[in-house]
Order: structure tokens, then C-alpha cells, then sequence
């Protein structure tokens, strides 16, 4: 009977590990048959610093799109980000990006000042900055994500974006987009990015 | 009963204006957006009502915005609410206390 037990008990753990392999290649499949990457771009930081796709190249990182004046849904976000940036903040290979999607306002002293106020010293969380059609472009059609310019949003801050934490793995693939508002799909993002630290490159 | 009306409506308009920023018990974020568990704030009746109406002064490279969307009740009631939550103190400020505001 113990042996049945011992049995069973295998039989969950191996049905409950999640792998590498257990999450999605998310975006439709070129046409000669490769996953959708995020693929080539160009920001500079905070700091003046151009991180380009080559800066991600070989690493784990989470994009979002927010703006520093955004009185609604962005405050949120920060603070589940500021939990995902605290358990992978040691890690080398992993990095988050965070897209301006207001260049106009969010020019790169204020993005400085920003990441300043929220995280301090933080070497690989970047604040990113571009042109505003560009980083718009950039979010609906390589990220999936929503990102537009709305007048008819002016008491939100005139912009309407969605809320996602997109996880890209070290190939660029993108393998998990989740509701960076919600603490629940964070924690999930959390149990994620492990899996793609440690799979091979 | 006006009183509690007032704390009611005014805890509704800090979930939806106040609390995405300055937390659900006024903790703030970080060294981002300030706190205002103290009240201190509340000290100054004018000065808080024409920072929301206004944004902060520009005095640093961040900002708070101007919150658009308010009526002179919504002040009002959340007025009150904040002087219940913040200074555990029932003050009913009223709509004319309000108007009498006048922000430069």
C-alpha cells in the first residue's frame, strides 16, 4: 500500500513541475515555420544609453508600457514590477524593460528622476524612450500589446495601454504575456522566469 | 448623516483618483509618490485643494498631475473623507468651503 502511495506521490510531482518547454511560443509562426521574436530595435535609457537588441541577446527580460504621468492603471503596475525586479534584481542574465509610451513628456531626465524615485540603483531595470509612433508600432505588433494615443482618455493621462508584463526568453521569443495589475498573474510570472534562466541557450 | 454620506462618497472618489498612487492607506510608492499617512497635508485646506485641482507647484522634475473630473461635492466629500481617514477626525467641509477656495 505504501509503495502505491510512494507511486502516486511521483506521479504528481512530475505532473506539477512546470518546464522550459511547458510555456508558449506566443505570435503566429513566420512562413518558413520559426516563432515569432520580438526581433531588432533601438531606445535609449535613462541614462543616455542605447539598448538596442543586442543588450537582451542570451538574457531573460519582462517589457511594459507605461508613462510616468498615468494616474490610473501604471501605479500598479510599478509596484508588481518592484516585486518581480526584487526576486530577479541579482541576476545577471535576466532584465526589465519599461517603455515610455508618452516620449513627449517623458523625456530622459524625467525617466531618470522616475527610476530614481521608484527603485533607486537598479543596473538592469531600463527606462526606455523613442519616438512615440515608434514605440507604439513597437508594442502592438512585435509585443502584442496595446499602446495608443486616446484624446478621449485626457482624465487618464491620454493614452490607453494594457496592463501585460511580456515575457521574452533568451532567444526572443515572447513566452507569456500576464496582467501586470493583478498580484496573482504576477506571482505566476515569478514561478516563470526560472524556468527560462536556467533553460539552455 | 450628511457627515457620513460625505465619508462615504469621498472614500469612492479616493479609490478611483488617490489610491492607484498614494495607496490604499496613504503609504505612497516608494520615494516616487509621496506619503500622506501623517495628514499633514490637511493642514493647509487651500493648498490641497489646488494641487488637485492644479497638479504640484513644478518644483522638481516630477509632478503630480491636475486631477480632472471633480466637481466642487467630489472635493468636498473627499475633503472630509481624507480628515476621517488621515487625522481620525469627523470635519465636514462643505461645498461652499470649497468655493470660497480660490487657486491662483
Amino acid at each position: 500500500m505504501r509503495f502505491i502511495y510512494f507511486i502516486v506521490f511521483i506521479f504528481i510531482g512530475l505532473a506539477c513541475s512546470k518546464t522550459e518547454k511547458d510555456l508558449p511560443f506566443i505570435g503566429e509562426k513566420t512562413a518558413d515555420n520559426k516563432n515569432h521574436t520580438v526581433g531588432e530595435f533601438s531606445f535609449l535609457n535613462q541614462d543616455s544609453t542605447l539598448i538596442s537588441q543586442t543588450a537582451v541577446t542570451g538574457k531573460v527580460y519582462v517589457a511594459d508600457f507605461f508613462f510616468t504621468s498615468c494616474p490610473t492603471i501604471c501605479p500598479v503596475m510599478k509596484t508588481q514590477m518592484l516585486r518581480v525586479h526584487e526576486k530577479f534584481k541579482s541576476n545577471e542574465n535576466f532584465l526589465i524593460l519599461s517603455h515610455s509610451i508618452d516620449p513627449e513628456h517623458d523625456s530622459l531626465s524625467v525617466l531618470k528622476a522616475y527610476k530614481k524615485g521608484l527603485v533607486g540603483n537598479a543596473p538592469n531595470w531600463h527606462f526606455l524612450r523613442a519616438e512615440k509612433i515608434y514605440t507604439h508600432t513597437l508594442a502592438q505588433n512585435r509585443y502584442f500589446v496595446s499602446a495608443l494615443e486616446d484624446p478621449a482618455a485626457k482624465a487618464d493621462g491620454g493614452f490607453v495601454h494594457s496592463g501585460a508584463f511580456v515575457l521574452i526568453d533568451k532567444k526572443g521569443h515572447i513566452r507569456g504575456v500576464y496582467d501586470g495589475t493583478k498580484e496573482d498573474q504576477v506571482n505566476k510570472l515569478i514561478n516563470d522566469i526560472p524556468l527560462l534562466l536556467t533553460a539552455n541557450k | 448623516m450628511q457627515l457620513e454620506q460625505y465619508k462615504i462618497n469621498g472614500a469612492k472618489t479616493y479609490v478611483s483618483k488617490c489610491q492607484n498612487c498614494h495607496g490604499e492607506n496613504g503609504e505612497g510608492l516608494q520615494n516616487l509618490y509621496p506619503s500622506i499617512k501623517d495628514g499633514k497635508f490637511l493642514e493647509n485646506k487651500e493648498k490641497l485643494i489646488c494641487i488637485i485641482l492644479n497638479g504640484s507647484p513644478q518644483t522638481s522634475t516630477l509632478k503630480m498631475p491636475k486631477i480632472s473630473g471633480l466637481y466642487n461635492i467630489d472635493l468636498a466629500e473627499l475633503s472630509t473623507f481624507l480628515h476621517y481617514k488621515f487625522k481620525q477626525k469627523d470635519t465636514l467641509i462643505t461645498v461652499s468651503d470649497i468655493e470660497a477656495i480660490k487657486c491662483k
